[in-house]
């Protein structure tokens, strides 16, 4: 376990860092474009320099040497004593990855000890003309080691370019008295294993405002150890003159690198890091010889190290200890270095929301509470001799402001959720770089709309597919530039990834101007993998087609590459869309290019829904999915066993009870009036016989409890405002499951013996049987999002999907026996 | 052991105590959320068969579970007296149909007798103890338990 206030450190530090890393690999990639542009380069110089500090301070040691280098490169790109080019950039990725690495190994509760950064370290070194790391070298990177005890110097590069010398090594006199409580304080401290040093640091001549400077200084020291003295005194004196140099007496149990952390502020230019021992410090030393100072001054320090390994080796064992003090904690987090190792650093689902959009909700309580007072009002008004009018009125108003304030509410709380597409999008051009790269192609990726918000469950999810389908783009539809030029386009490639809402649905596009699909392709491999017979293929509409680039180990790229092309991926997309309700189409012109469009609802839980009665119950479905419906007589229904179809204007329709659908008793009369809701699902169309409708409504859409689960067709329930608790209907699941009963019953009449001619049948029925057509099928129809909720069924439905077509078939076939 | 367990501090246990049939049944205080007069409850498809189905608690939905249903007893017509027991398990609620609910009952531990191999059918692992309360006897129930077994539950009348 690690400890609350060390985890809270942690967590924001994780969130923090890779916020800063996010906008720095946007930036490296602005930079690869425009490679003189100063403002980059500044900005990157202040991210690099920011990850540093921020993991150096919870001790993160190859993270801050990675991001160390990193800055000291564009330290010097600034300066332009260095300029960057394409093996710069590739080192410069290289170590951006490396952190990344590190970052995710912390996260899972690995120490990033265990990950080696010398390989992309030295390449950077390289660049800094610095001595390279032996690749057999411990763990740690020398420039983070601890300094020898003997003199050491070193040059630390501050925020704003100022070069901060720092000296260190060990005193063996002193300039100041320690009076008897402060002797005492020492004594203790070392016995403590802490150490006693004197920190000198000197403030930029052009400083102007140089108390507030080493009072921020002082501040660092403060927070992160214990001082005992200035000089000047810092808490007396605040003449700027008196500070342009200031010493510090401190006992610290940190290393000296945190010491110079804490003197790491913008216009410091000199630091001098003094170890003090005991003897120096209480003033005994006179009266014993140089030798006998030394060998003393090794025991001792042999006795402080045992001690403090001792101390470490303690607070990892039982890292749960609550430390000793709220301002030595960060201290603290850095002295062990690894902080929280071997566990995993589980972040709280968080979300940044606008503080303008959490006024406006704080606005609407106290609107909500205004309204419940005059409601109160209107309570204390009827006991008054107030007429009934006046009330009802009253009443009235003051339900019609509650309906306002709530319906605000509820907009405003769902937009809390939203987070913009942008926040995973950000990712996509390092990625088309790679891989354009790698695969000898020249691609521009374009980003439209990044700012198009979706809910934040949805956007988690969508990462995976989108990743998919542009490395797609980039393998599959993008051409070589050779290619490209013969064809007469330009030999840059173009893949275009847009975000836009529409309605209530998110529509996210990925589109190439590369070669298109190639149907004839996917019609060989989709025979060949025996997903489809060729009489089924004969009448196939091309966009069902298209469709098989979705099946399991689908790829018809002859060659196996390294990015794509193994087949799997695309069928990601589709069983990651459907869990989120959303769909993809396919538009593709030979020659010319490809877009893919997965088409998204805006959020999860509120759902416009149709409320249909069966017999006493009332159920409802997801608006989506239903395409019309029709008000009939039950004899208009022809029977066949348990299963009925509906002559729908010459088309046959697959109806069912929805009663039967769902595992009700039906309560049968044979003439009445009843309704069918015809649904749609993924090009399948059947029909639902309810007794009656009873409008549309937005549902908020609640999970059952886990002994409930087992109803695969009930995807939730939902309050409506009467109270009454209605079921909201898992359509997909419902689709499919009839489909199969349908499959199953088509078969038994196969085995009758029964069957008709099937390569006519198939070949002239299929299009009356397949309402949706091709041209049907586009962006704009928005019909297949569904409450899709179990993925198994969507696998299931992969296999049996090209025989329930053949089985309508003959069904259908079947009833022309019957009408003949 | 199940949250039923938890004493009060004062060795003292407080359960609801309510009728099913001729017997005298309790549940410790802590796992009642509250009780309701029956209400309207739909009806979920294909729900295991004692889930009378769900109900509307302030807008969130739980299972109801009949218990004379769970315990494979005669089923009877709800009456004004019929109540529904609101549990809370596991953070999860469910409400519990029960013929009447009497009082809120305090009993001492020593009032408790703990280890009885089964009670009229119903084995020991659905019992937290058997209290006696001047002439009568209650069986408490270990709610935790029925809620997550699946394995049908007889108590013969």
């Amino acid at each position: 376990m690690v400890d609350i206030d060390e985890r809270k450190i942690l967590e924001a530090f994780l969130e923090e860092v890779k916020e800063l890393l996010e906008t720095l690999n946007q930036r490296l990639l602005d930079l690869e474009n425009s490679p003189e542009d100063t403002d980059v380069i500044n900005e990157i110089f202040r991210l690099t320099h920011s990850i540093k500090s921020e993991s150096a301070l919870v001790g993160y040691k190859k993270i801050s040497t990675l991001a160390h280098k990193m800055e000291d490169i564009f330290e010097r790109v600034r300066r332009n004593v260095l300029l960057v080019n394409t093996e710069i950039m590739d080192s410069l990725f290289a170590a951006f990855d490396r952190i990344m690495k590190c970052l995710s190994a912390v996260e899972n509760g690995e120490d990033e000890e265990s990950i080696d950064i010398t390989d992309v370290v030295n390449p950077l070194l390289a660049i800094l003309n610095e001595d390279a790391v032996a690749v057999s070298a411990a763990p740690s990177v020398k420039a983070t080691d601890l300094p020898t005890p003997e003199e050491a110097k070193e040059e630390q590069q501050q925020g704003d370019g100022t070069v901060m010398r720092v000296n260190t090594g060990t005193l063996k006199s002193l300039d100041v008295e320690f009076s008897e409580i402060e002797k005492s304080q020492i004594e203790e401290a070392i016995e403590k294993g802490e150490k006693l040093y004197k920190v000198v640091f000197h403030i930029e001549d052009s400083c102007d405002m140089k108390y507030p400077r080493a009072y921020l200084v002082f501040n660092n020291f403060e927070n992160t150890v214990t001082v005992l003295k200035t000089v000047p005194d810092i808490e007396t004196e605040t003449e700027d003159a008196k500070f342009s140099e200031v010493a510090l007496y401190v006992l610290a149990a940190v290393s000296i690198d945190d010491l110079k952390e804490c003197a790491d502020v913008d216009q410091i230019d000199r630091l001098d890091i003094n170890e003090i021992s005991l003897k120096v410090a209480v003033g005994v030393n006179d009266l014993l010889s140089d030798d006998e100072i030394q060998k003393a001054e090794q025991l001792e320090q042999a006795w402080a190290e045992d001690l403090a390994k001792q101390k470490m080796e303690e607070q990892i064992a039982q890292d749960n200890k609550p430390q000793s003090t709220e301002k030595a904690a960060p201290a603290k987090a850095a002295a062990t270095k690894a902080p929280g190792a071997g566990e995993k650093i589980v972040q709280k689902q968080t979300i940044r929301v606008d503080t303008e959009r959490l006024d406006e909700l704080i606005n609407l309580v106290g609107e909500l509470i205004i309204n419940r007072s005059r409601f109160m009002q209107i309570s204390d008004k009827i006991t008054d001799s107030s007429s009934i009018q006046e009330l009802k009125a009253e009443i009235e108003d003051a339900t019609s402001e509650l309906e306002r304030i709530s319906d605000q509410m509820q907009m405003k709380m769902m937009q809390t959720r939203m987070v913009p597409v942008g926040t995973i999008f950000s990712k996509f051009p390092r990625m088309v770089r790679d891989l354009a790269n790698s695969l000898h192609k020249n691609i521009h990726l374009e980003i439209i709309g990044e700012n198009t918000e979706i809910d934040k469950t949805v956007i988690e999810h969508l990462a995976e597919p989108l990743t998919h389908l542009i490395r797609n783009s980039v393998d599959h539809g993008v051409e070589a530039p050779d290619e490209r030029e013969r064809k007469g386009k330009e030999r840059e490639g173009h893949v275009t990834l847009k975000a836009y809402q529409e309605g209530s649905n998110i529509y996210i596009e990925v589109e190439d101007d590369g070669n298109g699909l190639n149907v004839e392709g996917i019609k060989n491999k989709a025979l060949e993998n025996g997903i489809v017979t060729p009489a089924q293929l004969a009448g196939m509409p091309v966009q069902e087609i298209y469709d098989f680039i979705f099946a399991p180990g689908f790829s018809t790229k002859k060659e196996i590459s390294s990015v794509s092309g193994r087949g799997v991926g695309m069928d990601v997309v589709k069983t990651e869309l459907v869990k989120l309700r959303g769909r993809i189409d396919i538009s593709t012109r030979v020659g010319e290019g490809t877009k893919f469009t997965i088409v998204l609802p805006l959020t999860t839980t509120i759902v416009e829904a149709l409320l249909v009665n069966v017999d006493e119950n009332i159920f409802a479905i997801p608006i989506s999915v239903v395409e019309e419906t029709l008000k009939i007589n039950r004899s208009e229904i022809k029977e066949f066993d348990d299963y009925q179809v509906y002559n729908l204007r010459n088309e046959t329709l697959a109806v069912i009870q929805l009663s039967d659908l769902v595992g009700m008793e039906r309560v049968k009369k044979s003439d009445e009036d009843v309704y069918v809701v015809v649904v749609s699902f993924e090009k399948r169309r059947i029909g639902l016989i309810v007794n009656n409708l009873m409008g549309d409504q937005d549902i908020v859409i609640k999970g059952l409890d886990d002994v409930l689960k087992n109803n695969e067709g009930v995807a939730g329930a939902a309050v409506l405002g009467d109270g009454r608790i209605v079921l909201v209907l898992d359509t997909s699941t419902l689709v499919n499951a009839t489909l199969k009963e349908i499959n199953k019953l088509a078969h038994d009449y196969d085995l009758n013996g029964d069957g008709v001619d099937e390569a006519f049948t198939l070949s002239s029925l299929y299009d009356n049987l397949n309402h949706a057509e091709a041209d049907n099928v586009s962006t704009e129809d928005k019909k297949g999002t569904d409450l899709e909720i179990k993925t198994s069924e969507t696998n299931d439905k992969k296999e049996v999907q090209p025989n329930d077509d053949e089985n309508l078939k003959k069904i259908t076939d079947m009833l022309n026996d019957i009408r003949e | 052991m199940s949250e039923n367990t938890s004493a009060t501090s004062n060795n003292e246990r407080q359960l609801i105590l309510f009728a099913l049939g001729k017997g005298n049944y309790g549940i410790p205080i802590e796992n009642v959320f509250e009780i309701k007069k029956m209400g309207e409850i739909t009806v979920v498809p294909k729900a295991p068969k004692y889930i009378e189905g769900v109900i509307n608690l302030r807008g969130n939905v739980i299972p109801v579970i009949d218990l004379r249903k769970r315990f494979g007893m005669e089923k009877i017509e709800y009456t004004k007296k019929t109540k529904t027991i609101i549990v809370e398990v596991k953070k999860r609620q469910f409400g519990l149909i029960v013929d009447s609910v009497a009082e809120v009952v305090t009993l001492n531990q020593s009032q408790i007798e703990l280890s009885l191999p089964t009670v009229s059918g119903l084995k020991a692992e659905f019992i937290n103890g058997i209290g006696k309360l001047e002439d009568k006897l209650i069986i408490i129930l270990d709610i935790t338990r029925i809620l997550q077994s699946e394995e049908d539950i007889v108590i013969e009348e």
